[in-house]
């Protein structure tokens, strides 16, 4: 190579890569969407507690994970996994409720199976499963969703820009340099003022690594750029993560310890660092949580508060940020059943809904409010 | 995925499939040397990528393994192929040296971070410019050293501006598992000999 190649290639490297470095998305991460506080008429009226089935008639097979969106029509739609986890089988099914408090769930239908996937991106899927639904202001709906090949799981994106009628092709997004190897979803998630969302991740190939994934949008409402981030996890995974302020969020972990208390950990800059992980006094049975921020800025958490099974299903509430937690009410404890996968959202009007799992069978909408909670604190004298 | 992004990957796939029709001509005796005999290969090495397969041709299912071609693998896959069609090397010693190290350091660093057994991120690095300061320097200075693999690490970088990778991160231009995989094989065999060449003159 002569001393003028050599030259005009280092020339070349300093434009590409300042090109790059240029072009590179900023380190300080977009403010998160704070869904509370809301105003004090959504703590006010009639306390209510409404249960039901979703798609109570349609869901024939083993379901898993399921998650839940309110659309841009006050609607709300619901994705889940059904189908024995890991086979061909398995597809991801949807469902809708009408905007009214007492508009019934519509039957569920299959929205993407395994052929599907594997004719979309292109890429071999064995089974499809953990369906985690994202709608911001507008009609765009977005769902993630993994997808098994050789190689492992790998997760997948899909949008809609009609309120879920219609919806564009799946693509996978690479996320790891080790052949994308078992990354799953399953936690709701955060959106951002910027447009798109954060989300928690797990790559479970050498014990779970909690990671949190962003995904920006463009002008057009389209995914442009992803980014990634290692949670500092130390035996904890799969985070509800709840934004407190524009940079301030805190994360809710599941504990894949003996310890088998929840974790939290804290960020001030938007999900760049975070606090270590610390044991609270929750206890759980390393299953799904989910919480979410209510309108009186307190924090309300779902989860299973034995540490051995999933017989009994919780709802606790926290003053301090998740710091510590107080006992609202016991939703489900029937010794032999499971409940499982609960998945928490405050819709616009102050409605809270929860789904869970019943006996991996069926899927159990409950509506409430927050004057109802309210009511509970006062039954317990808290 | 992007016009160009399939683009990259065929040609990837191609490369990889030619080289592994040209090794196995070769343990059949058969040595096929010149550009005639290395387009044939190609063009069967296409039709092979192209062939369907339980409703994905071949192209698509070592996609769907997620092997990215990373410039450097496909710089020695081209090296490969123009070498055992005897139609000149595309790097010499010391880049080949320079881009095997490079790829088992690298390849090392990074999976064992990515598997969560280093307590740093380093993929994460690779969606931002933290990685470009890194490759910038290594780049020039390997152009110093007049070390073709310089002009790789350079191709890398070009890649990116155009996003040839179905991938936003930098880190997916310059590593993957394959590369790895290669360079580690290499670098042992090159041990190898060098001890079975020691072993003669210490007797």
């Amino acid at each position: 190579m002569s001393t003028r190649s050599a030259v005009l290639l280092a020339i070349a490297a300093c434009l590409a890569h300042g090109w790059g470095i240029a072009r590179a998305p900023s380190t300080k991460l977009a403010p998160f969407v704070v869904v509370g506080p809301g105003p004090a008429s959504v703590r006010e009226g009639p306390a209510y507690f409404w249960m039901e089935w979703v798609a109570a008639g349609t869901i024939v097979g083993p379901v898993h994970g399921p998650s839940l969106c309110q659309l841009a029509d006050g609607s709300l739609l619901a994705a889940w996994q059904e189908g024995a986890a890991g086979t061909s089988r398995a597809g991801i099914y949807t469902a809708r409720r009408g905007a009214g408090k007492d508009a019934p769930w519509g039957d569920g239908r299959r929205m993407v199976s395994a052929g599907s996937a594997l004719r979309e991106t292109r890429r071999y899927a064995a089974a499809v499963g953990d369906p985690v639904l994202y709608a911001g202001g507008d009609k765009r709906v977005w769902l993630l969703f993994s997808s098994t090949g050789p190689a492992g799981s790998s997760i997948n994106l899909q949008t809609s820009s009609d309120g879920a009628r219609t919806w564009g092709p799946a693509r996978r997004l690479r996320l790891s340099p080790l052949l994308n190897a078992d990354l799953r979803c399953s936690n709701r998630p955060v959106g951002l003022l910027q447009g798109g969302f954060v989300v928690p991740l797990e790559q479970a190939l050498c014990g779970p690594v909690p990671q949190l994934l962003w995904v920006h949008t463009g002008d057009d409402g389209e995914a442009v750029t992803v980014r990634m981030e290692r949670l500092p996890g130390n035996g904890f995974t799969q985070p509800a993560l709840v934004a407190l302020l524009g940079q301030t969020a805190v994360a809710l972990w599941r504990d894949t310890t003996d310890r088998r208390r929840l974790g939290r950990a804290r960020t001030d800059d938007g999900g760049s660092t975070w606090s270590g992980a610390a044991p609270i006094g929750v206890a759980n049975s390393s299953s799904r949580i989910d919480a979410l921020m209510l309108s009186d800025g307190r924090l309300l958490l779902v989860h299973n508060g034995n540490p051995q099974t999933l017989q009994d299903l919780h709802l606790s509430l926290s003053t301090d940020a998740g710091e510590s937690w107080a006992p609202v009410a016991v939703l489900e404890d029937e010794e032999g059943e499971r409940y499982s996968d609960p998945c928490l959202l405050q819709d616009r009007e102050g409605r809270i809904h929860l789904l869970y799992v019943f006996n991996e069978r069926r899927i159990r909408h409950v509506m409430l409010n927050e004057a109802w909670i309210q009511d509970k604190l006062l039954e317990a004298g808290s | 995925m992007s016009a160009l992004s399939s683009l990259w990957s065929l040609l990837g796939t191609v490369l990889l499939l030619a080289v592994v029709l040209q090794t196995l001509l070769g343990w059949c005796g058969q040595r096929l040397r010149g550009w005639w005999p290395a387009s044939l290969i190609a063009v069967a090495a296409l039709w092979l990528a192209r062939f369907p397969l339980g409703g994905l041709c071949t192209w698509h299912r070592i996609e769907g393994l997620q092997l990215n071609f990373s410039v450097p693998l496909t710089a020695l896959l081209l090296h490969r192929f123009l070498t055992a069609a005897g139609t000149g090397p595309l790097l010499d010693r010391r880049a080949l040296s320079g881009a095997w190290l490079f790829g088992l350091g690298a390849g090392l660093l990074l999976y064992a971070s990515a598997l969560g057994l280093v307590p740093f991120d380093l993929y994460a690095r690779g969606w931002g410019s933290a990685l470009h300061f890194v490759l910038l320097v290594l780049t020039l200075l390997l152009l110093w050293r007049r070390n073709r693999f310089g002009a790789v690490l350079l191709a890398a970088a070009l890649a990116h501006t155009l996003r040839l990778v179905d991938s936003l991160n930098l880190w997916d231009y310059v590593v993957d598992p394959l590369f790895l995989v290669t360079s580690g094989a290499a670098l042992l065999a090159r041990a190898l000999r060098r001890l079975r060449k020691r072993e003669p003159e210490a007797a």
